[in-house]
């Protein structure tokens, strides 16, 4: 674990390579070369050569801001899975475990049965802001749940998580089997997947990303300190009531986000965190950050892979996440065996 | 300096210390002994300040713990817990380096400062050539120093100890406690330490503190609270002392031995 730049390196150049390859490919394949000629041109601000204007829209007003709301989705769900994994000290801590996820369900098809599919909401479209409300009302509600006084005890805090899942996600389904609206697009938001097109989510959900995945980095050596208990923690100085509300409601949001814009995507915030622990160590540090960069371009390429697979047909990314997430964390599992890295 | 003033502690409704009130001067070890489930985890924890008191009053050299932050108290109090469940990942350096968080920001960044005191700290608990390893690949002693400088790193002028030998092999206790020991002779801290081992608080400490039944039973120099009798009646278990290589100080053992 000794300091070095290049565990930086790599996750970055595979973050680069992958955010290159969601602008290319697609139902249509756009070369290198093009991009290159269509960026060129965008930077110097002239519309570009004429018979490469059906590219440019595809680039610049579908591609680009879907790969940008792939990679902060990554991005945002590893790190808090991280930092859940970290503050809870349990390796299968999720970034949906307090019930964000199904809260954000609650929330989209709540919306549609209001008939709010395709409308907007304060310049927004109508359902991805339902579920961000949803899930974040749904996290106020465990917390409050789960609180003793002052403090926040985490078995509590995953307990009443569960039982508000539950509820949330039965409710969810009640309101499914009744609803008349459009069900495919609520599946997608449940299965993962990027739900509007457009340069809407990306502005919706930058900041909550940008925001979150700030304070996460910043939270390294707290979750250092976490690792020896909370007692331990508390005996060595840190402020463990504190941090642990400013990291839980911290994680919550950025996943709400996540989630909201681009669906419920799994293992995504399991796997990537676990790959960077174990190929660099157990420093919450580096693993913060490199589990959001990693995970970005995890997401991405899985994302690749859902355009391709059946094209011109997509699947929703949920879809090849879970598929090659279980299988990969398994094999990550069984060679992490060897070595205690828990 | 540490003053305890009719502290109480309970958890929830079950009342674990009533009225435990002691004085200890700097540079003195107070041994703390007593029965399982008498009170001396209990008491370590309500002098580390992460259980909320019923009653009373704990200061460090004339400081209230209870209206201090939590940076502010890990710099007067350090607390050497027993080595288990410790994160395997961590190297020995990086462990003892977290021994500086109240005096770090909170993203941790350590100064030239702190790195000199971390050093120092683990010099001063023979864990220097553990800097590199990894805590999983320890044993249960090398841990124990490593912790034990991991509080020194904290600079706390009160160093509370619970159960340290627990998991430590003779050699290692005597080595352990003979480095307690030379820090509070030489470095002038504070030592309060709970101990099953009768003799070894016998031959380490300067005062013993006696729990039973969530109360002090008995507090004094050791060759006064460690009285067979006492203890008998404490422990539930026919006890006698035999004369060791100090007078001063008899070997208490079960009369069934």
């Amino acid at each position: 674990m000794k300091p070095s730049a290049r565990p930086y390196l790599i996750v970055t150049a595979l973050l680069l390579f992958a955010l290159a390859l969601s602008v290319a490919v697609g139902s249509v394949f756009i070369p290198f070369p093009v991009l290159a000629e269509l960026f060129a041109a965008r930077l110097r601000g002239l519309a570009g050569p004429e018979q490469l204007h059906s590219f440019a829209v595809i680039v610049f007003d579908l591609r680009i801001p879907r790969t940008i709301v792939i990679a902060l989705a990554g991005a945002g769900l590893s790190i808090s899975g991280a930092a859940y994994q970290g503050l809870f000290r349990n390796p299968l801590a999720d970034p949906y475990l307090i019930g964000v996820a199904s809260g954000a369900g609650l929330g989209a098809v709540l919306a549609m049965n209001f008939g709010l599919a395709g409308k907007t909401l304060f310049g927004l479209l109508g359902v991805p802001v339902a579920a961000f409300a949803a899930a974040l009302l749904t996290v106020a509600l465990v917390y409050q749940l789960a609180r003793v006084g002052h403090t926040l005890p985490t078995t509590n805090l995953i307990l009443a998580g569960m039982a508000v899942s539950a509820f949330a996600t039965a409710l969810t389904t009640y309101l499914q089997l009744s609803t008349t609206s459009d069900l495919r697009r609520f599946i997608v938001l449940l299965v993962g997947g990027a739900t509007m097109s457009g340069w809407q989510p990306v502005i919706a959900m930058l900041p909550y990303i940008a925001v979150g995945a700030a304070v996460l980095v910043n939270a390294g050596h707290a979750l250092n300190v976490f690792q020896f208990g909370e007692e331990q923690a508390a005996q060595m100085g840190l402020p463990v009531e504190r941090l642990r509300r400013v990291i839980v409601i911290t994680a919550s949001l950025t996943t709400a986000a996540a989630v909201s814009f681009a669906g419920v995507i799994g293992f995504i915030g399991l796997v990537a965190p676990h790959l960077v622990r174990y190929l660099w160590g157990g420093d919450y540090r580096r693993i913060l950050p490199l589990s959001a960069l990693a995970g970005a371009a995890m997401l991405l390429y899985a994302d690749v892979l859902a355009r391709v697979v059946q094209a011109p047909q997509e699947l929703p990314v949920g879809i090849i996440t879970a598929l090659a997430g279980a299988p990969f964390f398994l094999w990550v599992l069984r060679r992490a065996r060897q070595q205690a890295f828990w | 300096m540490l003053t305890v003033e009719g502290l109480s502690a309970a958890y929830g409704s079950r009342k674990v210390l009533t009225d435990v009130s002691f004085h200890l001067e700097n540079g003195k070890v107070l041994g703390v002994i007593g029965p399982n489930g008498a009170g001396k985890t209990t008491l370590i924890r309500a002098l580390s300040g992460v259980i909320p008191l019923a009653a009373g009053r704990v200061s460090v050299n004339g400081q209230d713990l209870r209206k201090l932050s939590e940076p502010e108290r890990a710099r007067l109090v350090a607390v050497v817990p027993q080595a288990r469940n410790l994160p395997a990942a961590f190297t020995g350096l990086e462990m003892v380096q977290l021994g500086r968080t109240p005096y770090v920001g909170w993203t941790g960044g350590l100064s030239l400062r702190d790195i000199q005191h971390v050093h120092r700290a683990m010099q001063r608990a023979s864990a220097l050539e553990l800097a590199d390893r990894r805590l999983g690949d320890l044993s249960g002693g090398e841990q124990q120093r490593l912790l034990l400088a991991r509080a020194l790193a904290q600079e706390a002028p009160l160093l509370l100890l619970d159960e340290p030998t627990t998991h430590l092999d003779l050699q290692h206790q005597i080595h352990l406690l003979g480095e307690v020991r030379s820090l509070a002779e030489h470095d002038g801290l504070t030592v309060v330490m709970a101990l099953h081992d009768l003799n070894l608080v016998a031959r380490y400490a300067d005062q013993v503190a006696l729990i039973a039944e969530g109360g002090l039973r008995a507090l004094g120099a050791p060759q006064a609270v460690l009285d067979p009798e006492l203890l008998s009646q404490v422990y539930h278990l026919p006890l006698q002392a035999i004369p060791g290589r100090d007078a001063s100080r008899p070997i208490i053992l079960p009369t069934v031995l």
